[in-house]
């Protein structure tokens, strides 16, 4: 099914309410930095990365049951990939972060394919800087903030 | 007696029955040495309980509730290139989609010329590891403490990031590199972490 944001049912999301990110792992080991690759959306303009509204998925086997089917669906591509838990943030916690050059991340509820918990973490670069040009110590940077930010594991195996 | 022992023990005949005085009875050998077993049993009994007491006077003196915790030693500048080395590696078998959706597969060039660099990077501490960026360009990751450094790594161009909290972000963009050299600034930056 085609990607399509439900855009008409978006809602604010309250600094106080949770994100979780649904959290994968190649078995290379690599920097989890890796994982927020913040890519260039030319059609949107954006540089996002997903997370659920606990709003909407609210128990962690809502979390899982969404990063197990996603495991499905990466491994069409990627066999090797595992869907191994997740991790959660405050929206407020995220929208703390700035970068040293001043980039920062806005959150936004961003329902698709039926979704209503689908969120996006989005950059919102500095004055005088374009989304796409953000350049990559900028991206690496704000990748590492989120990474510690991130409350740890809450492990799963589908 | 002693004679016919002797003379019992010179024919080999240890397993047979015998006749002395009269009875028929079996052969056992004196046990000359029974003396010195028994000695080192006792000797061996000594130590032991030496090692008890030892061991059981050490152990009373622990606090109840105290763990006792032995560190494992730093990694070693060594240890933690051979680490990075590995790391390295192992990108080279993520092939495009690693991540199941659109990560291209990493850049051959960009892992090589990482790996060239290597044993020209300052003097290392903590953990380092690496990663891929949306391009597939890689890049090392240093973290010591809660200081941490990104290394990017394109075949002609470097990019490093080094983060101290309650301190400025320090950024060199776009430093030329000619895939053999790490550049000074690179460097200087990168020692921070030393």
């Amino acid at each position: 099914m085609p990607s399509q944001a439900d855009e008409h049912l978006a809602e604010h999301i309250p600094d106080e309410d949770n994100l979780t990110r649904a959290h994968f792992e190649t078995p290379e080991q690599i920097a989890p930095e890796s994982y927020f690759h913040f890519g260039h959306d030319k059609k949107r303009d954006e540089r996002a990365e997903s997370f659920y509204w606990r709003k909407y998925a609210p128990l962690a086997s809502d979390i899982h049951r969404r990063g197990c089917n996603l495991e499905l669906v990466k491994q069409k591509r990627a066999p090797n990939i595992k869907y191994v838990g997740c991790r959660s943030v405050k929206a407020g916690g995220i929208r703390a972060i700035e970068t040293g050059r001043g980039h920062k991340l806005v959150v936004f509820h961003f329902p698709e394919n039926g979704d209503n918990a689908h969120s996006h973490v989005a950059i919102k670069p500095a004055k005088g800087t374009t989304v796409k040009n953000v350049n990559k110590n900028d991206i690496l940077e704000l990748a590492n903030l989120v990474v510690k930010v991130l409350s740890d594991l809450e492990p799963h195996s589908c | 007696m002693t004679t016919t022992v002797a003379l019992f023990d010179s024919m080999n005949l240890r397993d047979l029955w015998f006749d002395a005085d009269g009875l028929l009875r079996a052969y056992q050998k004196a046990t000359k040495m029974a003396a010195k077993p028994r000695r080192k049993i006792t000797f061996k009994a000594i130590v032991g309980a030496s090692l008890i007491a030892a061991t059981t006077a050490a152990l009373a003196k622990t606090p109840p509730g105290q763990a006792i915790v032995t560190w494992l030693s730093a990694p070693s500048e060594a240890s933690i290139r051979k680490s990075l080395e590995q790391s390295l590696q192992n990108l080279r078998r993520l092939k495009a989609h690693w991540n199941g959706i659109e990560a291209p597969a990493p850049i051959e060039r960009s892992i090589s010329a990482a790996q060239y660099i290597l044993p020209q990077l300052p003097a290392l501490h903590g953990d380092a590891t690496a990663g891929v960026d949306s391009e597939g360009h890689v890049f090392l990751k240093f973290a010591r403490g809660d200081r941490v450094a990104f290394l990017t790594v394109e075949p002609r161009v470097m990019h490093v990031v080094y983060m101290q909290p309650g301190q400025a972000t320090v950024y060199e963009d776009d430093e030329q590199f000619n895939g053999k050299v790490l550049p000074e600034n690179i460097k200087k930056v990168l020692s921070k972490l030393a």
